[in-house]
């Protein structure tokens, strides 16, 4: 009998006897992971108290695949039960491919990108700044996390007074990109609240008019945000003027412009603002 | 064993009394090439329904689970024999409308079963074919049938195929090409969607992402101008919220059938809905890490047929309500049977409510929490029309029909108390066996996992909207705006 099929509903046998020190030590390196215990408890659906007696072997497939890639943690290390069952040799793969070399080399200056940016970036803030397709870019990803032992691209240097450190190789990364990858606003995650879109609409329609100083002086805080954001872009010699960024104008309206707004497209996000 | 004269109920729900055509196939030599035709008749689909009833049938509990079975209904859920399995399998009938009813080897069938597959055919106005197999004499049985007030007709196994015709086999299907992967799609929020896709994704994947946003926005353009009142285009104007969740759920968003099309639709409306004042607000932070896989609704065409399997029809609707509405069944015990509209599988709203009131606590919470849970207290689904999708008729049908055979009248419930349970009760347990029985397991039909998910003071209730983490607001007149 296969050991898959010795084992009924419930906490299996092999869970079961699994010592309270094995359970600490996949405790401790779950909230040693990067992420948060409130998202680890959200992840496992428990309360944030309940964390170390969660009882892993009820867990969706899928949750269980993405906890353990969280926190680098060998699904037989949170599911005893797995162990026998990862031996198991696996059916050829009629599709399996290697991966395109382009690829491996793409994986390379990701590594090398996300060593000189100032923090965690989103795959579109990625995208931008390498100025890659999503595609090209979730390929490479993809690649990562299926090749944890991909080598990094790193090289050792050595300072002057004898220390070692490392950077990443700068053959890989133009000065182009280095900058975008520093300058380059994230705005994956980032949502628009309703004063933003008010505000957005006001500079859609009055942007390059007189009328745009009240709506700048009414809602500042959010006129600061959207121009770090380079949402709204200042007008050279008008202070009170703004231009939106032809992202925003494109996305809300369809309209297309590649240089100053020649007039206000003709649709109602105009219009609602009239009083 | 003497049954009323069967009838069809009328759409007035007016019962008429009818004679059904019953046709005995004379099978002497009992060979093969019988069961082989009635392999080759089609199915429900086709209108057809073939029982094998099992070898010593001989009570109508147990000839009620062959013709369950025959209507496609879970082998497993069928080995526990009611009282009311007879009940059951005439309600499925109903719904599938066959045209012909035909009983395989019906000489091992009790003349009593005879006359119920006659009343059941009765019902349905189908005709029953009885396939008489062997040499036992066929006479006595027509003589019960007789008996009863039904006259038969005798034909020989060879003129089956002519009177029974096999239904075309379908080509099988060619194998779909291999379709160009999703490609990904960009994470911004709506008024940079269409931009950093445009820049973002390869010609081609951006052709496909931009016929999809044209078509969604034109469903929302058409369907704000034909709503009565439309913010922000009518002075004074004001949007029905409620009827926007509908359509959301029930139309542009829900209906979608996956994440990838379902956000580029929700990204189009987001653009078009603000151009008229309203903000559709998405906050992913907590769905995932695809989010967009939580947007379609979770009643799927597969789902519904699995549900289509359960016995119990009162399981099937409630659960299948349930799904589509992301919510227990609490409001569920709201519904009268006049209050279906079986055309357009609509539930309109009573008028008069049984429904305990949800708690809805408020805490301190972020502005996205609060918007959420203004949503949540609109969709009071017994208070708005909610329309089912269209597989779900036969569900809807069978259910009906199952309440009128009870004796139940337009004004009783929908899903009415079993026993000494409380309606709610009823449609609780129904949804639990309904969920279970389909491999599902929503995290709001456990209260404790309610309690466990949002500590202290919350709003218990869930919504469709909710549980997409969707939510609506007017976008502020910039002298408004803070």
């Amino acid at each position: 009998m296969s050991p898959a099929r010795k084992h009924g509903r419930g906490e299996s046998e092999r869970s079961a006897r699994r010592s309270p020190a094995d359970r600490g030590m996949v405790a401790e390196r779950m909230f040693a992971s990067p992420i948060s215990r409130f998202q680890l408890a959200g992840l496992l659906g428990v309360h944030i108290d309940d964390l170390a007696d969660a009882n892993l072997a009820r867990l969706p497939v899928h949750v269980l695949i993405d906890l353990a890639g969280q926190t680098d943690l060998h699904p037989a290390d949170l599911v005893p039960d797995l162990e026998p069952l990862l031996a198991l040799r696996r059916l050829p793969r009629a599709d399996a491919e290697q991966p395109d070399p382009n690829t491996r080399h793409d994986a390379h200056v990701i590594l090398a990108a996300l060593t000189v940016t100032r923090g965690p970036l989103s795959p579109g803030a990625l995208a931008e700044a390498l100025d890659w397709t999503l595609e090209r870019l979730h390929a490479a990803l993809d690649l990562i996390a299926a090749e944890p032992d991909l080598p990094a691209p790193l090289t050792l240097h050595r300072t002057p007074r004898g220390g070692y450190f490392l950077a990443a190789r700068a053959d890989l990364i133009n000065q182009e990109q280095r900058e975008r990858l520093n300058t380059t606003a994230d705005l994956d995650a980032f949502d628009f609240p309703p004063r933003f879109i008010t505000l957005l609409a006001a500079a859609i329609a009055h942007g390059r008019t007189e009328r745009y100083a009240a709506f700048k002086t009414e809602h500042l805080l959010a006129h600061n945000e959207l121009t770090g954001l380079h949402l709204l872009l200042p007008v050279p010699g008008e202070p009170d003027q703004v231009d939106v960024h032809p992202d925003v104008i494109y996305s809300l309206t369809g309209y297309q412009t590649e240089d100053r707004i020649a007039q206000p497209p003709h649709l109602a996000l105009a219009e609602h603002l009239r009083y | 064993m003497s049954l009323p004269i069967p009838g069809v109920w009328d759409p007035d729900g007016y019962l008429l009394p009818r004679r059904p055509r019953i046709i005995v196939v004379l099978d002497e030599h009992d060979g093969p090439h019988a069961a082989a035709h009635l392999r080759r008749i089609g199915g429900i689909d086709a209108g057809r329904v073939v029982v094998r009833p099992t070898p010593a049938v001989a009570s109508l509990p147990a000839f009620a689970l062959d013709v369950l079975a025959a209507l496609e209904k879970n082998p497993v859920a069928l080995q526990r024999k009611t009282r009311t399995g007879w009940r059951h399998a005439r309600a499925w009938l109903a719904a599938a409308r066959p045209t012909d009813l035909v009983i395989d080897r019906a000489h091992l069938l009790p003349y009593a079963l005879l006359l119920a597959a006659a009343h059941a055919a009765a019902e349905n106005d189908a005709t029953l074919w009885l396939i008489w197999a062997g040499a036992t004499d066929p006479h006595p049985a027509i003589a019960a049938l007789k008996a009863a007030g039904h006259e038969t007709d005798t034909r020989h196994i060879s003129e089956l195929p002519h009177d029974l015709p096999a239904v075309p086999r379908h080509q099988p299907r060619a194998a779909p090409k291999p379709t160009a992967a999703r490609p990904m799609l960009p994470a911004a929020d709506f008024p940079l969607f269409l931009a950093h896709a445009r820049r973002r994704l390869t010609d081609d994947a951006f052709k496909r992402l931009a016929t999809r946003y044209g078509t969604a926005t034109f469903h929302t353009q058409q369907w704000l101008t034909s709503t009565p009142a439309q913010a922000g285009l009518v002075p004074g104007g004001a949007l029905d919220p409620v009827a926007l969740i509908r359509w959301l759920r029930e139309q542009q968003i829900g209906p979608q059938r996956s994440g990838y099309e379902a956000l580029i639709t929700l990204r189009a409306t987001q653009a078009v809905l603000a151009r008229v004042g309203i903000l559709l607000a998405w906050d992913r932070s907590g769905l995932g890490p695809l989010p967009e896989n939580r947007l379609p609704s979770i009643l799927t065409s597969p789902l519904v047929r699995a549900l289509g399997t359960l016995p119990r029809t009162e399981d099937a609707l409630a659960t299948a309500l349930a799904l589509h509405l992301e919510q227990d069944g609490g409001c569920f015990v709201c519904w009268n049977l006049a209050d279906v509209e079986t055309s357009t599988l609509t539930l309109h709203p009573p008028a008069e409510h049984r429904h305990v009131q949800p708690k809805t606590e408020r805490i301190a919470t972020l502005p996205s929490q609060e918007r959420t849970d203004a949503a949540a207290r609109l969709e009071i689904p017994c208070r708005h029309p909610v329309t089912l999708p269209t597989d779900t008729d036969r569900i809807l049908r069978a259910h009906l029909a199952r309440r009128r055979m009870d004796g139940a009248g337009p004004g009783d419930p929908l899903f009415p108390a079993l026993g000494r349970l409380s309606p709610a009760t009823t449609v609780a347990q129904a949804i639990r066996r309904g969920t279970r029985h389909v491999g599902c397991d929503p995290w709001w039909l456990d209260r404790e996992r309610v309690r466990a998910r949002r500590p202290g003071p919350r709003l218990i209730t869930s919504s469709w909207m909710t549980e997409r983490a969707l939510s609506l607001e007017p976008i502020p007149h910039p002298k408004q705006a803070r």
